[in-house]
Parts: structure tokens; sequence; C-alpha cells
């Protein structure tokens, strides 16, 4: 029995049936203090004016009904704000549809109440009626915050669409006219003007780099990162990286060598151009870490673990890295060397891109390094015959 | 004789590089800054090669090449597009409406004028 006092009305234009309530009240243990109404409109005006926890409602109210009363109540207060349990003089199903589909948590027969079912009853209705409200309220909460958060995901996305836009212009403007001087269409330079000139281009394509990888994160973070799939030979977009990445390779005398399983078809449906930004990010991740004549590896296979993927991989001959950093370096903004204040510019968005792009295709992004002697960075993609996921 | 390339871009800065770039490589450049003012320039040059910012002050380029299309001396004027954002419907509708290049900004003008070359000298 609940130690809980509960408020209570009983709406009965019978002074017999009333009392009868009242005692099965006492008799039934529960806490509770009463108030009475003795027809309908007096019961509605008690309604209207008081709180309860319970409210024990006849279905015979002179020559109006309980039912009418529900409806009264319903059409000035929906939803109804207190529990109701209807009191009817006999079973009758069609009837007790009707009153709990008008708004009734219970109906009980007179001729068979006891004080033990009526205070269940009570207490059954009124702990589900405050549960109730705490769960729409919650759901209100829970509404307005994902409305609040789309709203936002909308203001991000617009912000960062606008932001780039706004800074690609004059980022444009700065390396085509650096690249016009440079390339003397402007008169004559020295060597180290061009010299000058060439850093300037290349801070200018690392600032678009970032961009690019801002706006891309944007876009993952707000769901409006799509991949344009199509059949490719894996083989041609990391030959196509390779050569993109040649000339870093060869200023540092690198050596770039690939291992293709030459019992592959390398046929893939992938995002080409996605691949191949995982790729550029990879390759040059490799040579940048690795020394003077090293050798960076790519390589193409079949997967060990499931035969539906092909696992390609970049492994490099640098420092290696600490394992302290091994499980978050694929982490959003996550930077090995952060604390290193001359090391070139970088946000910590390449790899958690690689990552994102990896996982759309199907597949997934791992590493392994060891001090001294290296890192290994490979990731898995699904065959041309895999259902795809996304 | 030197081709005519109508270059439609409404950044006075960005319009002023590629014209400096493309003269630079002998191409004879004739502009326009927006929408209507390049559908007339179009219709009255009948230029070799267009290339135009998909986002322009009254219509985008999608529009203009449509409607540059139902000239009959301009419908099969290469085609290539210039935009600031990195949305893949925008590339997807410049290759459905049969674009011969495409360009994010900022790019280097040294890639386009290597588009310009091959698509011109295809035309010979």
């Amino acid at each position: 029995m609940s130690s809980q006092k509960y408020h209570i009305l009983v709406v009965d234009d019978d002074d017999v049936d009333r009392e009868f309530v009242q005692r099965m009240l006492i008799q039934s243990g529960l806490k509770f203090s009463l108030n009475t109404a003795t027809c309908y409109n007096d019961g509605l005006e008690h309604i209207i004016s008081n709180k309860y926890d319970c409210i024990i409602l006849d279905y015979q109210l002179g020559s109006h009904t309980g039912l009418e009363l529900l409806h009264a109540m319903k059409k000035t207060m929906d939803p109804i704000p207190f529990p109701i349990i209807v009191l009817t003089d006999q079973k009758n199903d069609k009837l007790a549809a009707e009153l709990i589909k008008s708004g009734a948590k219970d109906y009980l027969s007179k001729a068979n109440l006891f004080p033990s079912e009526l205070a269940r009853s009570i207490e059954t209705v009124a702990t589900q009626f405050q549960l109730d409200k705490v769960l729409e309220k919650q759901h209100k909460l829970l509404k307005q915050r994902t409305d609040d958060l789309q709203l936002k995901n909308s203001e991000i996305q617009s912000f960062y669409h606008i932001l780039s836009h706004e800074l690609k212009t004059p980022l444009m403007v700065i390396r085509e006219f650096s690249s016009i001087i440079h390339d003397e269409i402007a008169g004559p330079l020295n060597t180290i003007q061009r010299e000058y000139l060439d850093i300037v281009m290349g801070c200018c394509d690392q600032m678009k780099y970032m961009i690019d990888d801002m706006l891309d994160v944007s876009r993952l973070d707000t769901g409006k990162f799509t991949l344009i799939r199509k059949s490719e030979n894996i083989e041609e977009v990391v030959a196509h990286a390779v050569n993109l990445v040649k000339p870093i390779a060869s200023g540092k005398s690198i050596t770039l060598t690939r291992l293709f399983d030459s019992n592959l078809s390398f046929e893939i449906q992938i995002d080409r151009k996605r691949i191949l930004q995982v790729l550029m990010n990879l390759l040059n991740n490799a040579i940048k870490h690795t020394p003077l004549n090293g050798i960076v590896t790519i390589e193409i296979s079949q997967d060990h673990v499931s035969p539906y993927h092909y696992s390609i991989s970049v492994s490099d001959t640098g420092q290696g890295i600490e394992a302290q950093h091994l499980s978050h370096i694929f982490d959003k903004f996550y930077q090995v060397d952060a604390s290193n204040e001359h090391s070139s510019a970088n946000v910590g968005l390449g790899l958690y891109l690689c990552r994102e792009i990896i996982k759309l295709h199907g597949g997934e992004i791992s590493v392994s390094s060891e001090i001294g002697k290296g890192s290994k960075f490979g990731f898995t993609l699904p065959h041309v015959n895999t259902n795809l996921t996304t | 004789m030197s081709r005519t390339i109508l270059l439609v871009e409404d950044d006075p800065a960005i319009l002023k590089a590629l014209t400096i770039r493309l003269t630079a490589n002998r191409y004879r450049v004739v502009t326009a800054t927006d929408a209507d003012s390049a559908i007339s320039v179009a219709t009255k040059v009948k230029p070799d090669l267009i290339i135009l910012d998909i986002s322009l002050p009254g219509g985008n380029g999608f529009t203009i090449v449509e409607q540059l299309r139902t000239d009959t001396k301009i419908v099969n004027t290469p085609v290539v597009f210039i935009t600031a954002s990195k949305r893949s419907e925008l590339w997807a509708k410049a290759m459905e409406i049969g674009a011969h290049g495409y360009l994010e900004k900022p790019f280097d003008s040294r890639e386009l004028i290597d588009i310009v070359d091959n698509l011109i000298s295809f035309r010979k």
C-alpha cells in the first residue's frame, strides 16, 4: 500500500452511493482527502476549479451520464488533467470501451466493489497518470531539442558553405596572380623571386585542402556527404595517386614501390575522387614522415579476413608512431605532433576523413607501427559483387 | 588565327586573372559578368569555347548553357564550368548537360589552359 495521500473527488448524485464509496475508501487503508459533488454541474465545477489525484465518477448522474461529463471535460480541458475511474451498475464491455475511449482510465462495477480493488485501481491509475505526464514532458523536451539541433545543423551547414565560398574566392585570386607573376607573364623574375612565389602558391594549396577538409567534415556531420560510385579499376586509381605524389617523393629521393596481386580482377565500385583523396592523404603522410632515401610501399591484395574485400595499404620506413597515438589517430582534430609549433599546418582532419570515406564505402581503416621501423596504414574495400550497405 | 573564348565570371579579380592567363596563351578573350550579358555576347560573338561560373547574378551557368544550346550556331561550342562549390550534385548536373570540363575553385589556371588547349585543338 502506497504511503501517498490521494486527493479524491467523488461525483455521484445518490447519497447512499456516495457514502458507500467513502466507506470503501476508508476500509481500503489508502491515505486520502475527499471532496464530493452531487450532480453533473457540481462535478464539472469541482473539476475545473480544483486539482485531484483521482476522480471517481458515477456513470448515472440524474439526467446526465458520466460519459457526457467526460466529453464536457475533454471539450474544456483536453487532455483531461486527472485520472478518472467510472463506477457502473453492471459490467458492460461495450460501455467500458466507450468510457476508456472518452478518457476514463478504469471502470469498476459497484455491485462487485471491494476496498482492495478500489485502492488498487486508484493507485494504478494515479501512478500511470503521473508517469504519462513525465513521459510527455520528456517527449516534448526531446522534440524541442531535436528541432533545435536540426536548425543548428542547417545553420552550421550554411555557415561552412558560405565560409568556404568566401575564403576560396580571394584564395584563388592570391594564387592566380602569384602564378601569373611566377610564369613571368607580368615581366621577368629572378630565381629568388620565383622561389618565394612557389612558397606563396604552396601555402595557397595547403589552405585550399584545409578548407576542403573542413567542408567535408561539416557535410559528414550534417549527413550531407554523398558518394558517387562507379565501376573503377583500383590498380589504375592507385597508379594515378602514385603519379601525383612522385614529384614530392623524388624531392626526398624516396622510392615508391607498388605490390599488386596479379590474380585479382581489381574491378571495384568506388567514388574515385574520394578514394583518391584517401590515397593522397596516406601517401603524402608516408612521404612526409619518411627520411631521405626511404621507401614507401603501396600494396593491393585480397583481404585475409574477408573474401569479399580487397586490402590496400601504404607502408613507410619512417620514424614510426608511438603506441599511445594509434587508437586515436583517426579521431577528428587529433594531431600526433600538436606540440610542435613548427610542424606544417594541419588541423587533424585528414585521417578522420579517410576513416569516414572508407566506412561509407563499406570498408575499414587501420594502422600498425613500430618505432624506428615505420608505419603501415591499410584499408579494405568491398568487391564489385558485394551487396553494399550505403 | 587566334581562337575566341567567352569568359563568364562575376568576381572582377578572378575575371582579370583568368583573362591575363588566357591572353598570355594567345587566346582572344571576351567577357561577361552576368547571365543576360553572357547570352547576348555568346550569340553575337559565337566563341570557340565558353568558360563560365555556375553561380552568377541573374541566373546560373546551367540555364545559360541550356538557352545557348537552342542556337544552332553555338549548340556544339565546348563548355567548361568553374565553381566555388564542392556539391557533387552540381558536377552531376554539369555532366548531364554535356560539360566538357569542370573545375572547382581555387584551381590552378594552368590546368584550365591544358583543358582549353585540348578542347580547342580537338575542334580544329
